[in-house]
C-alpha cells in the first residue's frame, strides 16, 4: 500500500489533531516495524519513507499512550496492543496477537459482545462503548477491572478495524462508590439526627438548608425558615445587642464560635441552647457558608441548675442548721417579725417555752404568750418605736406551758434596707425571773429590815420615853392624893411632885438625846454635788419606781454649786423623799404616777432640791406636821421618814418644807447652803 | 387564922417608875417592895403574906414572861400584874394564860392599878387560906387507917353505918366507931363537913 503525498499530510494532520485514524492507514501504524520491513518490498521509496514516519510517530504515540489500547478485526482478533494493553491485562503481546478479543472480556458479557461488535462495524464511528453500562475487563489472572473503552473504527486495506482505548477506572470508581457512600451517609446522617439542628447559613447568614433536628428543635418546616435570615433564632435582646452577627464575624475570623444561651423557636418559646457555627470555606479561602449545629440543652442546664439550686440550698440549709443551732443553744427566746408586728420566725427554746407550736405561734398567734398587760402596753409603744426605728429593750411577761408567766428581759433590734426603711425585727428575750424575785426578795428582805429597825426605834423610843412619863403622871396622881382633905399629907405630896418634876425633866433628857443621836451621828462632811446625789439614788431606786409604775422626770441643773455634807445622809434624805413620793402614789390610779425632781441653785448661797409626786397630797394642816416624828397619812407608815429628813436638812443648816401638788400630789422642797456658806 | 399584911412587889430596871409606883401604892397603905431586876427578887427571903408582883414585861435582860415561868417553876404563885409600854394582843394572851391577873400598857389609870393590886392581892390570900386548908386535911389524913380511909369516903357518899357495915362486911357497931374515929380525926363537927373535906382533897387529886 501507498499513500499519496496528500494522504500523507491528511493522516498527519489527524494525527496531530487526535482524530480517528481511517483504517486505510492502520498497516502503516501498525504494523510491526521489524515485520513491516521485509514486508513491504515494492512500496515507492517517498511513500514508504512517509508512511513509515508516520507509522513510527503514531506507533509512539500509541506506545506513550497512557490508556490501555488494542486494535481488532471485524471478526474480532487482535490485531494490535500496546504496552499499557501488555500491563493492563497482565498477557504479552505474543499471548494477545491474533486471539479472539473476547478473551478479555468476562465471561457474563462474552454471549452478546460478538453481536454488539458486529452492530458497532454496521455504523462504524467513534463513540465511547457500553452507553450507560458498566464495563469490565478480564485479567490474564482471572480477575476483572472496570474499563471504559472509547472505539474508533479505523479502515485498512483490510477493512475496517476498530482501535478500542481501554482505561482501568478501578480507582475512579472506588473513589466515586466512596464519594457516593459518604454523601449518602452524610445525608443519612445530617437528615436523620434528630437531636441537633443542623442547617447551613450563606455567608450573609441566611438559612440554605435545613434538617429534621432543626425541624423538630426550632419549629420550623424547611420552606418556612430556607431563604430566612438566622437572627429570627435569637431572642430579642440578643438581636438588639448584635449578637448573631457578632457569632458570624467570631466564625468568619476564627473559623468557628461556639456558645450556650437561649434561643427562640418559631412559636416564641425560648429554650437553652448549644449553638457551634463552623465558618465553610472554599480552597482559596473564600467564605462560602457557615454550617451552624444546635443542640437543646435546656435539659442539661436545667438539670445543672436543679443541681446548683440543690447545692445552694443545701448549703444554706447547712449554713441554717448552724445558726439554728446557734439560736437554740443560747438561753434565749429568739425570733423575727415583720415591721406591721407579725412574727416569721420562732426559735426551739421559744416553742418549748411557750409549748405553742410553729404554726400556732408564727404571724399573730405568738401574742398569746404574752401577758395581757404587757401586750397593751406594747401595742402602744408600737408607733413610736416603729419610727425611732432603733433597737431597745423592755421586761415583758412570757408565758410558760404550763400557764406561769415569767419575765423576760426583751431586746428588739430593727434591721433596716438601704433606703433606711425597717425590713425586720430581731428579738430576743433572756428569763429574768428568778432574778426579779431575788431582786424583789432582796428589796422585801430591805424593807422589812428597814422597819424593823424602825419598829424597834420607835419601841426602843417610846419605851424611853413613856418610863419617866407614867411615872411623872403616877406621881402627879399620888400627890393629889395626898393633897386631899382627908388624907392631907404635904411631906409626901411634895415628895411625889419632887419625883414628877425629876421624872418630866428625865423624859425631855431622854428626847434632846434621841435627836442628838439622830443629827450628830459620825458625820463627816465634804463637797457633795447635789445633781449627783439625786442620779445615784434615782439609780439604787429603780426597781421601786419600775414596781411602782412611776416615771420620773428630772430638771437638773447644768451647773450646781456643791453643798457641804454628809453623803450618806444626803442620799437618805433623797431616798426617804423618793420612797415617800413612790408609797404616796401607790394607790393613785386613772392618772399618770409621775415623780419630778429638780435642782436648781438658790439666792447665790443654796442649793434647792424638789422633789413632786402625783400621789395622795396632803391639806394645810398636814403640811405643818408632817415633818412630826410619828405623824403618818399612811396605813403601814412608822412616821419617821420625814422625820429624819428634817434632822438631816437641818442638821445641814437647810431648811425643807412641804406643799400640796397642783392638780395633785405633794412638793416637798429643801434648801442647802453651798460650799461657800459653809 | 391571923391576919398578914399584904406585901406589893415591884420590879422595874427604871427607878422612876419604882418610886413613883411606891409613892401610888402607899397612898393605899400598902407595903412595898422594890426590886432592880426579877433575879434580886428571887434572891429575898420568902416571906408568908399575900401580895402582888408588879413587873415590866420588857425589862432588861430577861422578858417579864420569862419571869413568869421562872416564878411558877420556883412554885411561887403570887399574883402577877404586867406593866407594858406597849402592848400587843398576842403578848397579853400568853401573859394571861400564864397566870397573869392584869396586863397594863402604861401610862396606867393609878385606879386602875391599885384596883388591879387590891383584888390580886384578895385572890392571894384567899388562895393562901386554901392552900393551908389543904395543908392542914392532908395533915389529918395521914392519921386515919386505910379502913377508917375507906369508912371516910362510904360515909361522904352519903352511906349509913349499917350500909357501910354491909359494904365494909363488918358489923354495924365497928362501922359506927370508925365513923366517930373519923370524925375525930379529920376535925369534922358534922358529915356535911366531912363531905366538904372529902371534896377538897378529890379536888386536889389526893387519891383516898
Amino acid at each position: 500500500m501507498s499513500l499519496t503525498d496528500r494522504e500523507k499530510e491528511q493522516l498527519k494532520a489527524m494525527i496531530d489533531a487526535g482524530e480517528p485514524m481511517p483504517a486505510r492507514y492502520r498497516a502503516v501504524l501498525f504494523a510491526e516495524p521489524h515485520e513491516a520491513e521485509p514486508n513491504s518490498p515494492g512500496k515507492t521509496g517517498e511513500a514508504t519513507d512517509a508512511l513509515r514516519e508516520s507509522e513510527r510517530r503514531l506507533q509512539l504515540v500509541v506506545g506513550a499512550a497512557p490508556n490501555a489500547m488494542v486494535m481488532i478485526s471485524r471478526t474480532g482478533e487482535i490485531v494490535m496492543v500496546n504496552a499499557q494493553a501488555e500491563r493492563v491485562f497482565g498477557y504479552s503481546r505474543a499471548e494477545l496477537m491474533g486471539q479472539p478479543l473476547e478473551m478479555l472480556v468476562p465471561e457474563r458479557f462474552r454471549g452478546h459482545h460478538p453481536g454488539l461488535r458486529a452492530t458497532f462495524f454496521v455504523d462504524p464511528r467513534p463513540r465511547p462503548m457500553g452507553a450507560g453500562r458498566d464495563l469490565y475487563g478480564l485479567k490474564k489472572d482471572g480477575s476483572e477491572f472496570p474499563v471504559e473503552i472509547g472505539l474508533n473504527p479505523i479502515e485498512t486495506d483490510e477493512g475496517t478495524m476498530v482501535l478500542s482505548a481501554i482505561v482501568d477506572i478501578t480507582e475512579r470508581k472506588a473513589a466515586e462508590l466512596a464519594l457516593r457512600e459518604s454523601e449518602q451517609r452524610y445525608s443519612v446522617l445530617v437528615d436523620g439526627v434528630t437531636d441537633y439542628a443542623i442547617f447551613m447559613l450563606d455567608p450573609n447568614g441566611i438559612v440554605t438548608n435545613w434538617n429534621r433536628g432543626a425541624e423538630r428543635i426550632k419549629g420550623y418546616r424547611a420552606e418556612e425558615i430556607v431563604g430566612q435570615h438566622f437572627s429570627c433564632f435569637y431572642t430579642e435582646e440578643d438581636r438588639a445587642a448584635n449578637v448573631p452577627q457578632h457569632a458570624l464575624e467570631i466564625a468568619a475570623r476564627d473559623g468557628r464560635h461556639e456558645a450556650e444561651s437561649l434561643r427562640v423557636r418559631k412559636d416564641g418559646s425560648r429554650f437553652w441552647a448549644n449553638v457551634v457555627i463552623d465558618a465553610i470555606k472554599d480552597d482559596d479561602g473564600q467564605l462560602i457558608g457557615f454550617a451552624k449545629i444546635t443542640r437543646d440543652i435546656t435539659e442539661r442546664v436545667e438539670a445543672e441548675r436543679a443541681r446548683e439550686e440543690a447545692r445552694i440550698a443545701q448549703s444554706q440549709s447547712q449554713q441554717m442548721e448552724a445558726i439554728r443551732l446557734v439560736i437554740d443553744t443560747i438561753p434565749a427566746l429568739v425570733w423575727s417579725a415583720l415591721p406591721d408586728g407579725s412574727v416569721d420566725f420562732v426559735s426551739r427554746r421559744w416553742l418549748e417555752f411557750t409549748g405553742l407550736s410553729t404554726e400556732q405561734a408564727l404571724g399573730w398567734g405568738y401574742t398569746a404568750a404574752i401577758h395581757p398587760d404587757d401586750w397593751e402596753r406594747w401595742l402602744a409603744q408600737r408607733p413610736g418605736r416603729a419610727s425611732a426605728g432603733v433597737a431597745f429593750e423592755e421586761e415583758i411577761r412570757f408565758r410558760r406551758a404550763d400557764g406561769e408567766y415569767r419575765q423576760f428581759l426583751t431586746r428588739l433590734t430593727p434591721l433596716h434596707d438601704d433606703s433606711g426603711n425597717i425590713v425586720k425585727w430581731y428579738g430576743t428575750a433572756t428569763d429574768i425571773e428568778d432574778r426579779k424575785r431575788a431582786e424583789a426578795l432582796q428589796a422585801e428582805l430591805a424593807r422589812v429590815a428597814r422597819l424593823m429597825t424602825m419598829g424597834e426605834v420607835t419601841a426602843s423610843i417610846a419605851h424611853e420615853i413613856i418610863q419617866p412619863l407614867s411615872a411623872t403622871v403616877t406621881n402627879g396622881n399620888t400627890c393629889l392624893h395626898w393633897l386631899e382633905d382627908k388624907t392631907m399629907d404635904l411631906a409626901k405630896a411634895r415628895s411625889a411632885v419632887t419625883r414628877a418634876v425629876r421624872d418630866a425633866e428625865r423624859a425631855t433628857d431622854i428626847i434632846r438625846r434621841i435627836r442628838a443621836l439622830m443629827t450628830n451621828s459620825e458625820t463627816e462632811k465634804v463637797e457633795v454635788d447635789m445633781n449627783g446625789i439625786v442620779t445615784e439614788v434615782l439609780a439604787l431606786t429603780h426597781n421601786e419606781l419600775l414596781k411602782g409604775q412611776v416615771s420620773v422626770n428630772t430638771a437638773l441643773a447644768a451647773t450646781l454649786p456643791p453643798v457641804f455634807g454628809d453623803r450618806v445622809q444626803l442620799q437618805q434624805l433623797i431616798l426617804n423623799l423618793i420612797m415617800n413620793g413612790i408609797e404616796a402614789m401607790a394607790s393613785v390610779a386613772g392618772r399618770p404616777k409621775e415623780l419630778t425632781i429638780e435642782t436648781r441653785a438658790e439666792a447665790a448661797d443654796h442649793v434647792l432640791v424638789l422633789v413632786r409626786d402625783s400621789g395622795v397630797g396632803l391639806n394645810p394642816e398636814q403640811a405643818d406636821q408632817i415633818f412630826d416624828a410619828f405623824f403618818t397619812t399612811k396605813p403601814e407608815g412608822t412616821g419617821m421618814g420625814l422625820a429624819i429628813c428634817r434632822s438631816i436638812v437641818e442638821a445641814h443648816d437647810g431648811r425643807i418644807w412641804a406643799s400640796a401638788g397642783s392638780p395633785h400630789g405633794a412638793v416637798f422642797q429643801f434648801t442647802l447652803p453651798t460650799d461657800a456658806v459653809s | 387564922m391571923k391576919a398578914v399584911e399584904p406585901v406589893v412587889v415591884v420590879i422595874d430596871d427604871d427607878p422612876s417608875v419604882r418610886e413613883a409606883l411606891q409613892g401610888l401604892l402607899e397612898t393605899a397603905a400598902l407595903a412595898v417592895e422594890l426590886y432592880a431586876s426579877p433575879g434580886e427578887y428571887l434572891q429575898r427571903k420568902q416571906i408568908d403574906a399575900p401580895g402582888c408582883i408588879i413587873l415590866d414585861v420588857r425589862l432588861r435582860g430577861s422578858s417579864g414572861l420569862d419571869f413568869q415561868r421562872v416564878l411558877a417553876r420556883a412554885g411561887d404563885r403570887t399574883p402577877v400584874i404586867f406593866l407594858t409600854g406597849h402592848a400587843d394582843i398576842a403578848m397579853t394572851v400568853q401573859a394571861m394564860k400564864a397566870g397573869a391577873v392584869e396586863f397594863l400598857t402604861k401610862p396606867y389609870r393609878d385606879q386602875t392599878l391599885l384596883e388591879a393590886v387590891l383584888l390580886a392581892i384578895e385572890n392571894d390570900r384567899a388562895r393562901r387560906e386554901s392552900d393551908e386548908m389543904l395543908a392542914n386535911v392532908r395533915q389529918r389524913l395521914e392519921f386515919l387507917t386505910p379502913r377508917e380511909r375507906q369508912v371516910m369516903v362510904l360515909a361522904a357518899s352519903g352511906q349509913s353505918n349499917k350500909q357501910t357495915a354491909g359494904t365494909i362486911g363488918v358489923g354495924d357497931v365497928t362501922a359506927r366507931v370508925h365513923r366517930r374515929q373519923v370524925m375525930r380525926k379529920m376535925q369534922a363537927r358534922s358529915i356535911a363537913e366531912l363531905v366538904r373535906i372529902v371534896e377538897m382533897l378529890t379536888n386536889h387529886g389526893i387519891k383516898l
